[in-house]
């Protein structure tokens, strides 16, 4: 019996892509509460309205009654923002700070959203921070590799790194492990060996982005509007975008 | 010949430890039934354990669909029980439901052959309380008692279809669709089935004042309870098992 089986006993695990109220106001409350409330304010509440994101929920109720504004508590999220070409774009698995080793919990919430997008995307993937090895590693260990979308902020360079979700769930050992025993940890040695490492990587990489600190994220949020940056007919055929460093340069 | 009764649970992910409990205290105390039918929604599946059935060649295991508001959810299962079961007579138990004495099914919940409905006179809910309103609310009328008593709650098998046509005629909608359009507190399944069985079928069954039933040998705890885990570790102590 681990710590946190006990108390993952009593989660639901729901994918949603319309949340309810009730559930816009307990991911509001989750936010401001593990000290990110500008990820709802400024990212999940405008995107809610017009993008296509996924939720992957690990929620727990109030006691009486079930239901209404109040009754829900998020106890961690999966969120996929689908983009152009139906590509995933992950934020790693958010979870409330008392979940920090929950290995079992954001390993449910992973397996639970990446068998959503199995049926709705072609990819799923992070934006790693440009040479950032352990993370970059990290992820190419469980099948991910670096694809061709990349973005920029003031500071850094980042690039995608993605599998197709049903490569994600094979090579995380999610596809044959049943929720139970996740949530339980009934598993073995290297599979949790290598579920903590994923876990533990993205979530170090995203952590200054949460707190405010963009100029030191090693990882970003796939929460970037990207079809709110495109022309309106789309990118043209031959537009070889930005190019970072030598690289990366595309050949005119 | 007898009549036989199949025990109904429906559960879910959230009280799997008390349903052990419950299947527990049917091993230990309960006789006079064929089998126990479990039903739990579909996305439950994943987190059940087959050694959480301490009688397996007893016991069926049936997953229904998942409902957005499973509160509600349970209940429609349970107006539905007689898909699940082709028993005579269907004797309902939650996984919060404990048998703490010997019980044996056909001698106190039937009379010759009939199921008893044990009602309160004297009932601490009143009339316009959600889960006695809702009678009144499908069948038109109210009844002049609350029919929540202690559990098992038992009704014939033909009741079921009787209820949900009655709601087809009266509103022109499924029992389901019904039940799905109301909030959480404004929904008991066993209120809308015994007052089916008063209204419809009263002859076809006994009925009791159980305002004062002391020795009762089945009791409901909260599963939602904050002190859930204290109690289920004292009923597993009296059942003579590990706490759960």
């Amino acid at each position: 019996m681990t710590h946190h089986a006990t108390d993952n006993e009593t989660i639901r695990l729901t994918v949603t892509s319309e949340p309810s109220r009730e559930i816009k106001t307990a991911l509001a409350t989750f936010c401001r509460r593990n000290n990110y409330p500008q990820l709802f304010t400024e990212l999940l509440e405008p995107l809610l309205e017009h993008a296509n994101l996924v939720l992957a929920l690990a929620t727990t109720e109030r006691p009486w009654p079930p239901s209404g504004i109040g009754s829900q508590t998020i106890e961690a999220v999966g969120i996929a923002m689908i983009g152009t070409e139906d590509r995933a774009h992950l934020t790693p698995v958010l979870t409330d700070r008392k979940h920090a080793t929950n290995i079992g919990l954001v390993s449910a919430v992973t397996k639970q959203l990446l068998e959503a997008l199995s049926e709705r995307s072609t990819s799923a993937g992070y934006l790693v921070r440009a040479s950032d090895r352990a993370v970059e590693r990290a992820l190419e260990q469980v099948g991910f590799n670096r694809a061709d979308l990349q973005s920029a902020t003031d500071y850094a360079e980042y690039f995608e790194y993605s599998a197709t979700p049903e490569q994600a769930l094979q090579t995380l050992g999610l596809d044959r492990a049943r929720v139970g025993d996740l949530l339980t940890l009934t598993l073995d040695g290297d599979q949790l060996d290598r579920l903590s490492t994923y876990h533990f990587t993205l979530a170090a990489g995203v952590s200054a982005f949460l707190s405010d600190h963009l100029r030191y994220a090693a990882l970003l949020p796939g929460l970037i509007d990207l079809i709110a940056s495109l022309p309106p007919a789309g990118v043209p055929p031959g537009t070889p975008g930005p190019s970072f460093g030598p690289q990366t340069d595309i050949e005119q | 010949m007898t009549t036989v009764i199949d025990i109904y649970i429906r559960t879910y992910f959230r009280d799997l430890r008390w349903l052990h409990l419950s299947l527990l205290s049917i091993a230990k105390f309960v006789e006079g039934y064929r089998r126990i039918v479990v039903v739990l929604p579909r996305s439950s599946a994943e987190r059940f354990r087959s050694e959480q059935i301490p009688d397996p060649a007893r016991t069926t295991v049936v997953y229904c669909d998942d409902y957005a508001d499973d509160y509600i959810g349970q209940q429609v299962s349970k107006l539905h029980a007689d898909l699940h079961t082709d028993a005579a007579l269907i004797t309902h138990l939650d996984s919060d439901c404990v048998f703490e004495a010997p019980c044996n099914l056909p001698a106190q919940l039937t009379q010759d052959g009939c199921p008893i409905i044990r009602v309160l006179s004297q009932s601490r809910r009143r009339a316009s309380d959600g889960w006695r309103h809702c009678v009144t609310d499908l069948h038109g009328r109210p009844l002049p008692f609350d029919a929540l008593a202690a559990p098992p709650w038992t009704y014939s098998r033909s009741l079921y279809a009787s209820l949900r046509e009655t709601c087809q005629q009266r509103h022109h909608m499924t029992l389901e669709a019904w039940c799905l359009a109301r909030r959480c507190d404004t929904v008991s399944e066993f209120s809308l089935l015994a007052a089916q069985a008063w209204f419809h079928h009263r002859d076809q069954y006994h009925w009791i004042a159980a305002d004062a039933h002391p020795n009762w040998p089945c009791r409901q705890y909260w599963s939602r309870s904050p002190r859930a885990a204290h109690l289920r570790s004292a009923l597993a102590q009296q059942l003579g098992q590990q706490s759960p």
